[in-house]
């Protein structure tokens, strides 16, 4: 592990009205480490992938990205890094799968984008598909696009929301794989999900959000899916993780 | 990469997108069209002049037609968040608020240029040697009003109830150009008109300001 965090949060609180939702979290994501994140509806995850892909400003604590403070020329080089999944596909349906990949591409200046659209389309298994609108896609279809959306600028940084969400057993094992690749090229990852049973083997760290903080964290090494399954109920009383 | 390649993107997408879509256009094209009809059977051309009265009557039209454009330009980014995949993007966000201008004006310049034909064949409505004072002072209007429309449009597409609101927000803010464009109008129609008008600096004042605004508040109009 590296000893500089990719990004980091530090006593980090965000409020809506007088309802705190994070109450001094503190995170730190590696280049090279994928982070699995739980925690029961309504902990705050949601809230944390926004304030850590700058979507929203937190109400107080301090976001470190590469070593320095995020202020707005920061923000304006995270996002440039970052590949966000969120359980929304962020794609255009009247667009055809290949026209989303491309205005994206062209929106984060991707280089050799065709070569780079082809071998994403293939990659996700959408290659017979480009030509379809968005719209007429399945639910997995969907996420599948998306996930190529995410990836089409190479990203060194990735928030994964629910990425499992619709996806068949083989589109899992298949984001599972991909998930290990890109770690061993030295991506940070923070996943949110209900899955482990799916991701667990591509995890490296695991930590539940709980009362508006890391309630619990531990290395995945060792860990099984069934321990923790047993520790998230522990902690959360719910039993809410496959 | 450079704001004017991200706007130019950003404009190709919603153009294709809004061929496709079609919705929005043709509601706004059809209402347009079908306000001239029933003005047409309203109005008796025998006794109304429409080159004297009919700048505020075609403006009001412009008005609400436009706003059945433009009133979705930011609310159809909030379907599958879009809008949020927009504010991600590693550019300047004024360029996103711009390359949606352009479109909104391209619309509306286009829905004018129609609604003078139309005006003509059904209303008589005849600019002869005024056409390009006409052309000049409904441009300078369009432009404020696509730049107001526009920001209002992204400060009400994550309000629940949004749709209902941005009429009643935007005609307001509307009308020192609605009563510039009838003035501008008539006089444009007859030999007063004059490049200097003070109506027309007013306009193209209204313009500058709510531009530049709108460019630098863009970014807190559309965060959390």
């Amino acid at each position: 592990m590296d000893a500089l965090p990719l990004l980091a949060a530090q006593g980090l609180w965000k409020r809506f009205g007088a309802l705190p939702v994070l109450k001094g979290l503190d995170l730190a994501l590696y280049p090279g480490e994928l982070t699995l994140l739980l925690g029961p509806n309504g902990a705050g995850k949601t809230t944390l992938t926004r304030l850590l892909s700058t979507l929203a400003r937190p109400s107080r604590g301090t976001l470190r990205y590469r070593g320095e403070p995020l202020g707005e020329k920061g923000r304006l080089g995270l996002r440039s890094e970052l590949g966000y999944l969120s359980h929304q596909s962020f794609l255009y349906g009247h667009l055809t799968a290949e026209e989303n990949l491309r205005f994206f591409g062209r929106l984060y200046g991707v280089k050799d984008l065709e070569r780079r659209v082809e071998e994403l389309l293939r990659q996700v298994g959408l290659q017979e598909a480009r030509r379809r609108p968005a719209s007429t896609f399945s639910r997995g279809m969907q996420q599948r696009l998306a996930l190529a959306r995410v990836l089409l600028p190479d990203p060194p940084f990735l928030l994964l929301d629910e990425p499992y969400a619709g996806l068949d057993p083989e589109g899992s094992r298949t984001l599972t794989n991909l998930l290990t690749t890109l770690k061993d090229r030295r991506r940070a990852i923070l996943l949110v999900t209900h899955e482990v049973e799916d991701c667990l083997p591509a995890t490296d760290r695991v930590a539940i959000l709980a009362g508006g903080r890391i309630a619990w964290e531990s290395p995945a090494a060792g860990l099984t899916a069934q321990a923790v399954k047993e520790r998230y109920f522990e902690v959360t009383g719910e039993g809410r993780v496959r | 990469m450079n704001t004017l390649r991200v706007i130019w993107v950003l404009f190709e997408k919603d153009f294709r997108e809004e061929l496709r879509r079609k919705e929005n256009v043709a509601s706004s094209l059809l209402f347009a069209l079908l306000s001239l009809v029933l003005f047409a059977f309203a109005l008796d051309p025998t006794r109304v002049n429409l080159n004297e009265t009919g700048g505020g009557l075609l403006w009001l039209v412009i008005l609400f037609a436009g706003s059945l454009f433009m009133g979705g330009s930011f609310r159809k980014e909030t379907e599958n968040g879009t809008l949020q995949a927009l504010l991600l993007s590693p550019t300047d966000r004024s360029a996103i608020y711009a390359g949606k201008f352009l479109l909104n004006l391209l619309f509306l310049l286009v829905l004018e240029a129609l609604l003078i034909f139309f005006a003509f064949v059904l209303l008589d409505f005849r600019p002869g040697p005024g056409l390009p004072a006409l052309a000049g002072s409904w441009c300078a209007v369009t432009f404020g009003y696509a730049a107001v429309g526009t920001l209002l449009s992204a400060l009400l597409a994550q309000v629940r109830g949004g749709a209902v609101l941005y009429p009643i927000l935007l005609f307001p803010l509307m009308v020192p150009l609605v009563i510039a464009a009838a003035t501008l109008t008539e006089r444009a129609l007859s030999p007063r008109f004059s490049w200097t008008d003070p109506w027309l600096r007013l306009v193209l004042l209204f313009d500058i300001l709510f531009f530049t605004a709108s460019l630098f508040l863009f970014e807190y109009a559309v965060e959390e």
